[in-house]
């Protein structure tokens, strides 16, 4: 998740922004993952790009099935140093979304996530995709429109 | 949680385009961007005070940001991951950590703008300095070094050529006053 505190606000005159909107300086992200979309809504012109940071990997799923979307643009999954280790962060592009099941797991819904290099990961952890996971449908080709 | 003092933001933002002299930031800015929908809810109980959490925010224009990891050295510290706008709070925020904090990890994100493909691209950050673009001596700004080993700047981090490096701010994977043995070229 990603957390704010009053004091990271900047503070932005309401004529200037959009009901309900709060800007942010800094917030902190709690956790091992997310995820970076590019988008563009239906009814947008095209040019009118939206950049959201999703904590969670449904989420993404959920804005890429929703009728509102018009497109997904780019996507990037950063993943932070891991908690225990020294090891690096890890910041790449997610080119294909796939839906799939996991036979092991009573048949448990998997969401994969695959980069241009032809790795493929799980949840914003990025967990590895089990041998025993069936990829069942492509939801979106990350750039393809 | 929450390494990174809240009081530190911006407190000596220099606030600098580095092509174009002082600079007020506005509304249009890089900034992150909360909504209502966004917000996820966590029982006061369990939760800091006056900490809001989020499941999604957004970017409000296509100029750098920025991730940074720190990590305490108290003993069984865990590594604590910001997300900041500009890269004089990324400075300030360093520098302001002291001798007992860990910069682990620093990347920026800032937008390709060139070809047809348009979005984000990443880089690892191993040095923070304060700098002087030659051309415009007045504008002190804020230079990262990548990994790669170039030099970047400015709202979309593009490549920095010629700037002159002032005062070393930190280098990442040391300690965040590291800088004091190596201070100023």
């Amino acid at each position: 998740m990603f957390v704010t505190f009053p004091s990271f606000e900047y503070v932005v005159p309401p004529a200037l922004k959009q009901a309900g909107e709060t800007r942010w300086r800094t917030f902190e992200h709690l956790g091992q993952g997310f995820f970076v979309a590019v988008m563009t809504l239906s009814g947008d012109p095209p040019e009118h790009r939206r950049t959201l940071l999703m904590t969670w990997d449904s989420d993404l799923v959920h804005m890429i099935e929703s009728p509102k979307l018009a497109a997904t643009l780019h996507s990037l999954h950063y993943l932070s140093p891991w908690q225990g280790g020294a090891g690096e962060s890890l910041c790449r592009e997610v080119r294909e979304i796939w839906r799939g099941v996991d036979r092991h797991a009573g048949g448990a819904e998997v969401i994969t996530f695959k980069t241009p290099d032809g790795s493929a990961f799980c949840r914003q952890d990025a967990i590895p995709v089990a041998p025993s996971v069936q990829q069942k449908s492509l939801l979106a080709t990350i750039g393809a429109r | 949680m929450q390494t990174l003092s809240s009081g530190s933001i911006g407190e000596e933002s220099g606030l600098r385009n580095p092509r174009g002299g002082s600079l007020v930031r506005t509304p249009f800015a890089a900034m992150f961007v909360s909504l209502p929908e966004y917000k996820f809810f966590v029982p006061p109980e369990i939760a800091p005070p006056d900490a809001t959490y989020w499941r999604t925010l957004g970017i409000s224009t296509c100029a750098a940001w920025f991730v940074l990891s720190v990590r305490s050295r108290e003993p069984d510290a865990v590594l604590d991951t910001f997300l900041l706008a500009w890269d004089s709070d990324v400075a300030d925020s360093v520098r302001s950590m002291g001798v007992d904090v860990d910069v682990e990890g620093l990347m920026f994100v800032a937008p390709r703008m060139r070809g047809r493909k348009r979005g984000w691209f990443s880089r690892d950050v191993v040095e923070i300095w304060h700098a002087t673009d030659p051309s415009d001596p007045d504008s002190k700004c804020i230079l990262m070094v990548g990994q790669d080993g170039h030099e970047y700047a400015g709202f979309f981090m593009d490549r920095a050529r010629g700037f002159v490096r002032d005062r070393l701010v930190a280098r990442v994977g040391h300690s965040a006053m590291g800088h004091k043995s190596t201070t100023a070229t």
